[in-house]
Order: C-alpha cells, then structure tokens, then sequence
C-alpha cells in the first residue's frame, strides 16, 4: 500500500484530498506546517508528498520542497531526496509564477502543481502518474 | 557659457599693457623707426637737404633703447622703471634741443606732449615732479645757447612750461577717468562673475537635488551641494518629525558620525531652529561657543564648529526641517550669502518634500500591495477549501449522493465557483493601479492566438466559430502583457458567451504607424444602446445579459476599460441588439504608463 504525506494548514482541504485518496487505497498521513512535515516524513516514510505552496508564509512551501531535496551529504531527508512532490496552488498564483513543471524540472524542487479548490479525478490522475 | 565671454574682456590684462614701461620702449622704436624712414624719404626726394643728422638721431635712439632695456633688469619696479626713462629721454631731448636751436627749436614741443604720457602713467606726484624736473630743462634751454633777446627767450619758456603742466594735468586727469572706468568694469565683472558662478551653483545643485527621489540620497546630495558653495564647512539637515514637535538629524556632512548620530531633540528646546522656523527666515549665531541659545557646546568645540546660519525648510507653507550651515572660522555671512544659502535652501525644500511625499507613496503601495496579498489568500483559502468538500461530495467519495442532493449541491458549488471569481476580479481591479510593473514589447498577434487556443475549447462546445485575421505577424506593442493578456481574454470571452450556438466571433488585428488596432465582433445577442454608457460601470450587467442566465460578475469590462486606460489606449462599442457587438480597443505602440 502507498503512503502519501499532505502538508497543508488548511485543515478541510487535507480532509477532502485525504478522503479521495484513501478511497482508491492509499495510505494518508497529514501535517499542518512544515517542521510538522519534515518530521513526519521521517516517521511515516511516505511514497509521495502533497504539499501546499503558502502555509504561514509564502515561501514555507517551497522551502520545505528545497529542504527535501537539499544536496548536502549530512541532510536527514537524503533519503527522500527524490520522492515526487506535488505542489497546491490556486490557479492564479500558478498563472503568475509562470512555471512550466516539465520544462523547469531542474531549478523546481516539485513535480507538478495541483489547483485549487481541488478536482478528485485531477488529484487521483496525478498521483497515480506518479506513483506508477 | 556667459562667464567664458567675461574671460575674453579681462580688463587687468588690458590696464598692465597700458601702465607697463613696455609702452616707452615701444614708443621709441617708433620714433626711430619713423626718423629712418624720414632720412630715406630726404635723401630720396629731397637730395638737395643732408639726411645725416636725422639719421644719427634715429641710431642713437635705438642704442639709448637698448641701453634703457639693459637697464631695466636691475630695475624690477614699473614705476621707477618709468621715471628713470622719462628723465633720461627728457636729457636726451634736452641735448636734441640744444643742438637743433636750444629754445627756438622745434623739438621742445615734444616736453608737453611727452608730458601728457608722464601724467597718465605716473602717479600725481611724481608726474607733477617730473613736470618741474622737465620745466627746468626748459629753462636752462632758454638760457643757453640761444641769440634771441631775454624777453623773448623767457616769454617763450614761459609758454612752454605751462603748456608743459597743462598737459600734465591732462594725462593726470585722462589716466583717473580710465582707471576709474576700468575699476568700475572690474568691480562690475567680478560680481558678475560671482552672480554667474552662483545662479550656475543653484541650477547644478537644484538638478542634482531634485535628480532622484530616494529619501536618504537626495539628503545627502543636499549637504553635499552646501559644503560646495564653500560658505559652509559642515552641513546638517534636521528634519521635522509628522506631528511637527521633534527634529532628527537626517543627513550630515563634514561633522563626524558622533556629533551627527546623537538623536532626536524636541523643537520647542532648541530656540535657534525653532526661532527660524517661526519667523521663516534664516538665524545667525556669530560663535556658538558664546551663544545662551546653543545646546551642544562642548561638542561643537570638538567639532570646530563657530559661526552657524540656521535656515528653516518649508514645503507649501509648512516646515518641514532645519538646514543648519557651520563654519570653522569666525564668518559674518554677508547678505547675498545668506541670500544664496536661502535659494538653494528653498531648491533642497522641494526636492526633500518631493521625496518625502514619494516614500509615503511607496509604503502606501507597500502596505495595499501587502494587504491584497493577504487577502487573496484569506478569502481563496475558505472557498477553495469548500468548494475542494463540495466536489468530493458530488463525486460520491463518501457515499451517495441522491440526484435531489446532488442538484442542491451543484447549484452551490456553482455560486462558489461564480463567488471565487468575483473575488478574483475584484483584487485584480485593485491591482491595476500599481505603478512598478514595467512595460515590455509584446506581440500582438501571438498574444491573441493564445487567447483563441485557449477560449476555443468553450466556443467549440457552444458551437460558436472563432476566427481570426491579422495584418502581419510582428504587430509589437509595450505594455505589461499580463495586463494586455487579461483585457483580450475578456474582450473574446464575452463576446463567445453571449453569441449563440452557429453564431461567430471574428478578432481582427490591424496596425498603423503609432497605433494597433483589435476588433472583436460578433453576432451575438447585442447591447441595447442605453446600456452602452454604463457598460464600463463596475458591476453593472446589461438586462439581456442577465436574461441569457450567463454567469457574469459585471466587473470584466470595467478591468478591461483599466486596462486599456492604463495603456494610454482607447476602446469603443457598436452594437445593435439580435444583430451583434464590435470592441474596438486602440493601442500606442509606445504608451507612457498612466495612473
């Protein structure tokens, strides 16, 4: 069974994503910042990581996301240097970020975006993709 | 440049030229030169006449000169020079005469002429001495070598020795008129001079003030530009706080950071500042050390600080601070200077409450541009966490749903939806008057094409054909593309949502020389003609458009008509109801940003 990790404060969007997910199989754990999230990744261990773009700030997302996937020999998450990430956002904010997920791959710590408010099919479709 | 001409005319340069003893010297090449000349012409026309004596003078007048140039090496003073001439001519004309008929001569008319030289260049005195020094000589002429009878010998140097003072008097007279006129021209161009440099100061200080608008760089330019005139050796601007009671030291310079950091101090305890600022007019402390007035004593002494002019700095009527201007030496400033100092104290007013009032409008932007930001996010976070529910809900995740259910449910997740981009609209409504966003080249026809792939799948599933014509694929304008992007998207959105199905939407891209023009028409539902002037209102829906039942916030047009405004562009509407609309919106190719 795979395991996914959302970290999201939003606690009824975590609700809602942790529902359709567990519906298809999946194993859902949830924290609501980031140093909860960093923390319970190396509890839980999971396969993928939702991640909500801006928690308590407009950063922590991403910081979160570069924390994991840090190139230092000594980061704790080394581990999980690869794991995919799939970033939450709201349409516009990804409209104004202009970031293109396949082709910004290499300066983007995430996988791909996921908008907001949240689409089951949308969210089932990518995870799999991910997944495998 | 004025001040250049003035250097052409230096009038110094003219008045040593003309009391120099280069001027005798010169002279008596001249006379040589013209005796020579005199000679040749003699013995050429006039060979019956014997040139030789002519011709001896004239040699003898070159070696004199070159005698008296030897001579004047060991002789640095220009005045006893001069004297030292005029007596060894007049004894040399004195032997001329002698020779050429003592007083009966023709050549003791030269004293009196020589004498109105004697006059202008010499002082009164020694001209006058030298004029008796001549009147001797005169007489002694009389006296020797002559076979005319006494009375008519005395009665002759008589004549010539006044003659002899009268032209003395002459050159006296001449040489004050001409030295006065040119003190008078000198004084004149040297405060003219000084009038220039400083009018060029104030020009080259008030662009350097007024050259930017970053609070702390333009202060400092201020201070800068004060230590520059050379009337001021450190200078402090303080300024007044909001609420008019405290004054802070802003910016200094040529005191050491000690003195120019120590803080604040309330208005009301420094009578200097505050007696300039209540009287609006500069305040001169001759010596700080000694004045009851100066708060900082010990330090200024430190400091070197002695005299001080206090200028108070006002910005339409209201004091906005203090330049303060402190010289090392005792120094009474005169009252041009203090003139001087006030015109540039008004330039830097300006240039300081202009910067003052540009970062009110940088926080004020800040502070909206933060609290928009807050916003979206506080009033999307609710919503799209709701609507996230609502969908899992509906796509029966957990459980079902019964159809009745499910309508209700549907129906409120489409006022979710309508509400989300109510909110959307209304923050980007607040967005368009930021200022920083620069413009960029944007190409017309591509921006379009995208509009059209994106609206296409809609106008598809209405069955509403969507075209496009250009003039040409490079149409560039400038202009911030998120903005352009938004007014086009709208403009082909609405046009594909009230035209119904088998109906058409045509965009038409057209250029000129300044201008892009873009049409959208379409042969829709149309607008009634007295909808039309309401049509850019914020959240006004024509009565047709309500009818259709076609979801719409009645906010896209007015972000349209922002938009276009913000551009510099224009945009117009025909329409005809049942038959179809056309947008006309116009665009410079190169807009200046309008707020």
């Amino acid at each position: 069974m795979k395991k996914i990790l959302i970290i999201d404060d939003d606690t009824d969007m975590v609700e809602a994503m942790r529902i359709a997910l567990e519906a298809v199989g999946y194993k859902v754990s949830s924290a609501p910042n980031g140093t909860q999230g960093l923390k319970t990744l190396l509890e839980f261990a999971p396969d993928l990581i939702i991640l909500d773009v801006m928690m308590d700030t407009d950063t922590e997302g991403f910081n979160v996301a570069w924390a994991i996937r840090s190139d230092e020999d000594s980061s704790v998450y080394k581990k999980f240097k690869n794991i995919p990430i799939l970033m939450v956002t709201s349409v516009s904010s990804e409209k104004k970020m202009k970031f293109d997920p396949k082709k910004d791959q290499e300066f983007l710590p995430v996988n791909d975006f996921i908008e907001k408010p949240i689409r089951p099919q949308q969210l089932l479709q990518k995870v799999s993709q991910y997944l495998g | 440049m004025p001040k250049e001409q003035f250097q052409r005319f230096d009038l110094r340069e003219c008045s040593q030229f003309l009391s120099g003893s280069d001027a005798l010297i010169n002279l008596r090449w001249i006379a040589a030169g013209a005796l020579f000349m005199a000679s040749a012409a003699i013995w050429v026309f006039l060979p019956s006449l014997w040139p030789f004596p002519l011709l001896i003078i004239s040699a003898l007048i070159v070696f004199f000169n070159i005698f008296l140039i030897y001579l004047r090496s060991f002789c640095p003073d220009g005045n006893r020079f001069f004297i030292l001439q005029v007596v060894c001519d007049w004894i040399f004309l004195f032997f001329v005469c002698f020779w050429t008929g003592s007083i009966s001569s023709p050549a003791v008319f030269l004293f009196p002429i020589y004498s109105i030289l004697v006059g202008f260049f010499l002082p009164k005195k020694p001209a006058y001495l030298i004029a008796g020094f001549g009147s001797l000589l005169i007489g002694l002429l009389s006296l020797w070598g002559t076979s005319s009878p006494l009375a008519y010998v005395i009665g002759q140097a008589f004549f010539y020795i006044i003659v002899l003072f009268f032209c003395t008097t002459i050159g006296v007279w001449a040489s004050r008129q001409l030295r006065e006129q040119l003190d008078l021209s000198d004084f004149l161009r040297k405060s003219l001079e000084k009038e220039n440099d400083r009018l060029g100061q104030v020009y080259k200080s008030a662009l350097a003030m007024n050259s930017g608008l970053d609070l702390p760089n333009v202060l400092a330019i201020i201070t800068k530009c004060f230590n520059e005139t050379g009337l001021s050796n450190a200078t402090v601007i303080r300024l007044l706080s909001e609420d008019g009671l405290t004054l802070n030291i802003a910016s200094a310079e040529g005191i050491s950071s000690e003195y120019a950091q120590r803080g604040s101090v309330a208005l009301k305890d420094d009578e200097i500042d505050s007696e300039a600022i209540k009287c609006k007019c500069p305040v001169f402390v001759s010596d700080v050390a000694k004045d009851e007035r100066f708060l900082y004593k010990s330090e200024a002494e430190r400091e070197n600080l002695r005299s001080l002019l206090c200028i108070p700095l006002f910005s339409n009527e209201k004091a906005i601070g203090i330049i303060r201007c402190y010289t090392s030496d005792y120094h009474e400033f005169s009252d041009e200077d203090v003139e001087f100092l006030s015109l540039l104290a008004a330039q830097a007013s300006l240039a300081i409450s202009n910067a003052l009032s540009y970062d009110k409008m940088v926080k004020l932007d800040n502070s909206r541009n933060a609290f928009i930001r807050m916003a979206t996010h506080e009033l999307r976070a609710p919503m799209a966490a709701v609507q996230s529910v609502l969908q899992i809900i509906l796509d029966g995740y957990v459980g079902d749903v019964p159809e009745n259910q499910k309508q209700l449910l549907s129906r409120s997740n489409d006022r979710i939806t309508q509400l989300l981009r109510l909110v959307s609209e209304l923050l980007e409504l607040e967005k368009t008057t930021k200022t920083q966003d620069s413009f960029e080249p944007i190409n017309l026809k591509e921006l379009l094409s995208r509009i059209i792939s994106e609206i296409a799948p809609k106008a598809d599933s209405k069955k509403v054909r969507l075209r496009m014509f250009t003039c040409g694929d490079n149409v560039i304008i400038k202009g911030i593309e998120e903005a352009i992007f938004r007014i086009f998207e709208n403009l082909v959105d609405n046009a594909v949502k009230y035209t119904h199905s088998g109906g058409q939407v045509t965009i038409r891209l057209l250029e000129d020389d300044d201008t892009a023009t873009i049409q959208i028409v379409d042969n829709g539902i149309g607008i009634p003609s007295e909808s039309i002037p309401k049509l850019f209102s914020e959240f006004y829906r024509a009565p047709n458009a309500k009818q259709e039942q076609v979801q719409g916030t009645g906010l896209g047009l007015s972000i349209v008509k922002k938009f276009v405004i913000m551009h510099g562009g224009s945009i117009s509407i025909s329409s005809q109801v049942d038959v179809g609309t056309t947008f006309t919106v116009t665009l410079l190719k190169e807009p200046q940003l309008t707020i």
